[in-house]
């Protein structure tokens, strides 16, 4: 089933790679979410997302001449996606001081695709709390879904570290939720 | 699964439909800001072409292939002897 996903994928970047838009079109509709999900929730900022969700796709249409399928698609957008998210993290001087407005930031071009749930709002803020090197992990692994070694993949990492700051991040996790938001109703 | 994974597990978004049409908006406006780099080097090209021509036209008085390829002073009558031996 993943195979044929692949495949599917490939046959249109083929095509894109020979200006086919549309194929391009395509793409851009399949990993729209994949691209919106890991940047808001490492940013929590609908402008910001808009901007990498953009420039994401922009990167990937002009590497697509020298794009080899040794990877999944997938994996290379959300590399790409990681890389400007913590660039631009890293020129945001009162990152760890913003006042988050999810809510609000959230209803206008990004949208949720999960039905909401109670205190969601409250479980973004602690992500935003938490340091990027955690929130990375936890993005890919708990929010994404990838596996342990796609996630060390993904960051470059040994897959040792991933699962260190998967359990440290977890735990702050929690921790900023009981603590700092009084939030205990997850268990 | 904990209850904090799957909550987790929900934080899913997407991009609102106009989306790629932004994108493909700014790819061709993109592709339409590279013309004008291609302009100015065609301009470039054509001025050293003109510029070589009236190098050539003031050093030798006359523009001919010979003046241009620089084999005006080449004596052909070895190339005749060479083709009447074989």
């Amino acid at each position: 089933m993943q195979i044929a996903a692949n495949n599917i994928d490939f046959d249109l970047v083929d095509l894109a790679k020979k200006g086919d838009k549309k194929a391009f079109e395509l793409l851009i509709t399949k990993y729209k979410p994949l691209v919106a999900t890991t940047a808001i929730n490492m940013l929590a900022d609908e402008e910001e997302t808009k901007e990498i969700g953009q420039q994401v796709f922009i990167q990937l249409y002009r590497s697509l001449p020298k794009f080899r399928k040794e990877a999944k698609l997938s994996t290379y957008l959300t590399r790409i996606t990681i890389n400007l998210c913590l660039n631009l993290l890293k020129r945001r001087n009162n990152f760890r001081n913003r006042s988050l407005e999810l809510n609000t930031a959230l209803d206008l071009s990004v949208i949720a695709i999960a039905k909401d749930f109670e205190n969601k709002e409250l479980l973004s803020k602690a992500m935003q709390r938490l340091d990027e090197k955690h929130r990375t992990v936890i993005v890919l692994r708990m929010i994404q879904g990838y596996d342990t070694l796609e996630t060390a993949e993904i960051l470059e990492l040994p897959k040792g570290t991933v699962l260190s700051r998967l359990q440290r991040g977890m735990q702050k996790l929690k921790t900023i939720l009981e603590t700092e938001l009084n939030y205990k109703h997850y268990e | 699964m904990n209850k904090l994974e799957q909550q987790l597990n929900q934080l899913q978004y997407t991009f609102d439909s106009s989306f790629e049409q932004i994108v493909m908006q700014k790819l061709s406006a993109k592709t339409i800001e590279m013309w004008p780099n291609l302009s100015w080097m065609l301009t470039g090209v054509a001025a050293t072409i003109i510029f070589c021509l009236g190098f050539v036209y003031v050093q030798e008085g006359a523009i001919y292939l010979e003046n241009i390829l620089g084999l005006q002073l080449l004596d052909t009558s070895n190339f005749t002897d060479i083709l009447t031996y074989y």
